[in-house]
Order: C-alpha cells, then sequence, then structure tokens
C-alpha cells in the first residue's frame, strides 16, 4: 500500500472515530430530540475548520491536516439527528469554494 | 508487505463500505423525509453484533450454519484483495461473486427455517445478475485486451474511460451494483434481516460478520465498477468517486417502485442483450 493509501485509510478511520465521538457528545449535551433551523454556536466553528483543514490538506497533501479534518468533519456531521446539518452544509460550501478559488488561480496561472 | 497490504487494505474496505452503506441509507431517509440513522449506523451495527452471544437453531444444519458467514467474509475479503488491493484479473472476481450467491443460499437453508429458505432462494434466483456482470467483463476484454485491473486503467489512461467505448457494458454492471445495493427495486429479497431474509436466523457475532461481508461487497463493486469503466485511478478520487456513486444508488433506489422478483429478472435480460446488440454493431 503507497503513502498516499496509508493516508486515506488514516483519515477514513479519523472520520469514523469523529463521528462517535460527535455523535457520544451531541446525545449527552443537547437534550430536545430533533432541533431544525439553528446554528449551534460550538459545532459552526468546528465543521468551517474541519472541511477548511481536509480542502487545505488535500490540496498541499497533509495527512495529518487530512486526518485532523476528517476528524472534526464526522464530528459535525454524525452528531445528534436534526443538529449539524447546517453547520456540515456551511462546511462543505467552504470546501468546494476552496478547492474552486485553487482550480481558477491555477487556470489563471498564480 | 503482502500480507499487510491484504489487512489494511481489507480494512480500508471495511470502514469505506460501512460508511458508505450508512451514507446510502442516510440518502434515502433524507430523499423520504426522515431523519435517518446517522451515516456510521451500519459500523456501529457490525461492533454492536460483534460482542453478543451467537447461537445455533435447533433446526440448523450445524457445520455448514457455522461456516456460511466465515466464507462470505473469506471470499469478499479476496475479491477486495484480487480487484482492490493487487488490481489483478477479474475473473476470480466474477467467480467470487457467483460464490457469494451460494452462501447466500446457503445462509437461508441452513438455519433449517422455512422463512429463511425462501428469502435465500429468492436472493439466489438473481442468476440474470451474474449474467450481466461476466457479459461487462467479457466486453471489457475484448476491447481493452486486458482481463486485469491494472491493464484496463492502463488501456483507459491511453484511449479514455471505458464507459464512452461500451456504455451498455457499464450499464449491466452498474444495474448489477443497484442489484446488490440495500432496498434496491431490483431485488426479490426485500430485507434480509426481517421476516423471511436470509439474515433473520443469525444471531450475535454471525450477524456481525455478514454484516462486514455485506460493506466488504459494497466497497468492492463500487471500486471496480469506477475502476474498469471510469478510469479513476488516484486514491483520493476513488473516495469522492464511489460516493457520488453511493448517492446516485441511493436516490433511485428511493425513487423508483419496488418491481416484482420476474419484472426484476426481466431488466437483466433485457440490459444484457442491449449490451449484447451494442457489442455486436460495434
Amino acid at each position: 500500500m503507497n503513502p498516499e493509501e496509508l493516508a486515506i485509510l488514516g483519515a477514513v478511520a479519523a472520520f469514523i472515530a469523529g463521528s462517535l465521538v460527535g455523535l457520544e457528545y451531541s446525545y449527552r449535551v443537547y437534550r430536545e430530540i430533533f432541533r431544525e433551523r439553528r446554528l449551534d454556536p460550538i459545532a459552526l466553528p468546528l465543521a468551517l475548520l474541519g472541511w477548511a483543514t481536509l480542502a487545505v490538506s488535500w490540496l498541499k497533501w497533509r495527512p495529518l491536516g487530512l486526518c485532523a479534518g476528517a476528524f472534526l468533519a464526522g464530528y459535525v456531521l454524525n452528531m445528534r439527528p436534526g443538529y449539524g446539518r447546517i453547520e456540515t452544509a456551511l462546511g462543505l460550501i467552504l470546501f468546494c469554494s476552496i478547492l474552486l478559488a485553487h482550480r481558477g488561480a491555477e487556470v489563471i496561472g498564480c | 508487505m503482502v500480507v499487510a497490504d491484504t489487512l489494511l487494505g481489507v480494512t480500508e474496505a471495511f470502514l469505506v463500505g460501512s460508511v458508505y452503506l450508512g451514507l446510502h441509507r442516510k440518502v434515502i431517509a433524507r430523499i423520504q423525509r426522515r431523519p435517518g440513522p446517522p451515516i456510521i449506523q451500519e459500523f456501529l451495527h457490525t461492533l454492536k453484533f460483534l460482542m453478543k452471544e451467537a447461537y445455533a437453531p435447533i433446526t440448523s444444519a450445524g457445520f455448514l450454519y457455522w461456516l456460511v458467514p466465515v466464507f462470505n467474509v473469506i471470499i469478499w475479503s479476496s475479491a477486495v484483495t484480487i480487484s482492490a488491493v493487487f488490481r489483478g484479473n477479474l475473473l476470480p472476481f466474477f467467480a467470487l461473486y457467483a460464490a457469494y450467491k451460494v452462501l447466500s443460499h446457503g445462509a437461508g437453508v441452513s438455519a433449517g427455517s422455512t422463512y429463511t429458505k425462501i428469502g435465500g432462494v429468492r436472493h439466489a434466483i438473481m442468476p440474470a445478475g451474474e449474467l450481466a456482470l461476466a457479459c461487462s467483463l467479457i466486453s471489457a476484454y475484448f476491447i481493452t485486451g486486458h482481463a486485469d485491473v491494472a491493464g484496463i486503467l492502463a488501456w483507459e489512461r491511453a484511449h479514455g474511460p471505458l464507459i464512452e467505448h461500451a456504455p451498455f457494458s457499464a450499464l449491466a454492471f452498474f444495474t448489477l451494483v443497484w442489484v446488490d445495493s440495500p432496498y434496491s427495486p431490483l431485488d426479490p429479497s426485500k430485507g434480509y434481516d426481517i421476516v423471511e431474509g436470509y439474515l433473520t436466523e443469525y444471531p450475535g457475532f454471525l450477524r456481525s460478520l455478514m454484516y462486514t461481508a455485506e460493506a466488504l461487497k459494497f466497497y468492492c463493486e463500487l471500486w471496480v465498477f469506477q475502476a474498469v469503466f471510469l478510469g479513476i485511478s488516484d486514491p483520493a478520487v476513488h473516495l469522492l468517486a464511489m460516493g457520488a456513486l453511493t448517492i446516485l444508488l441511493a436516490v433511485l433506489c428511493a425513487v423508483t417502485p419496488i418491481l416484482t422478483p420476474y419484472q426484476a429478472v426481466g431488466i437483466h435480460v433485457l440490459v444484457a442483450s442491449l449490451m449484447f446488440l451494442d457489442a455486436l454493431i460495434r
């Protein structure tokens, strides 16, 4: 297995670990069963940081950054049902924006 | 190195397959306007059942009953190792898929229950899926001149993705992957773990082994499809492509009506016929 595939495996394992922690933590902290259309002040920065780290680490190929980003992304993505959805969506938008901006910069020649 | 690569590859296949099965279920739930379980639910199920006691029904076939889940994991680990890890020949993949059909039938009949016997037989009456698989792999061989994944990928780097040259072969393989997706309308068995499904009489860690095999199977089929027909060889792009395929499959499973077994077999035969005609014309 080459180093790239090892890094991917590490990121997947970190994603699952983050998901487990996020699921457990969200059930302990949030008492309401299902909450829609409200941004959580803790989950939002974690989601943005996680997806941004994932994007930058993928572009620059930093395995540790990939694992850290995957952990944070999984943490918010797999919170209790109804929680973390908007934060994850915003994080995904940021992820795609970073990739598109990098691609645009490559095309322009920056 | 071979052992290490195999262990790491099978571990990745299990983790990624479990997450994508959970994603599949989540997308279906969202389409049905439900929250759905967490994406890692399939992984959690596998872990939970691993810790539970297993027992054999009094009517079970003894040795065969205990061996079916073990062989299920072995054949799909082998398929992942041969195709995804070492990018070898695809004929063993076809043979292992056929063996999986035999095992799922064996899972149903070895428990000794009339209900699971029906479920096992129903699952095994889908040989039309293997027809489509065989035809698509043979078509890939005749076009590329290679039967191994590495050779097909090298051909695609020079000539473009195989889906452009053999679209109906790709459709046939995709139909097979669709059949094997959970809650598929083309699958004659609806719900393997309830009522008459062949998983019903498998408790405890035996059920965990069956779930492990399901995750490996889902990963292997997605990986082979996107490598052979889309020509993707980058590890990170693999993940994205398989994720996109999972979402597409989930949307198709959620929005299509449930078909009867004979309608499902008819669709398989129709797709295989279209592929055969396309090959004749080209």
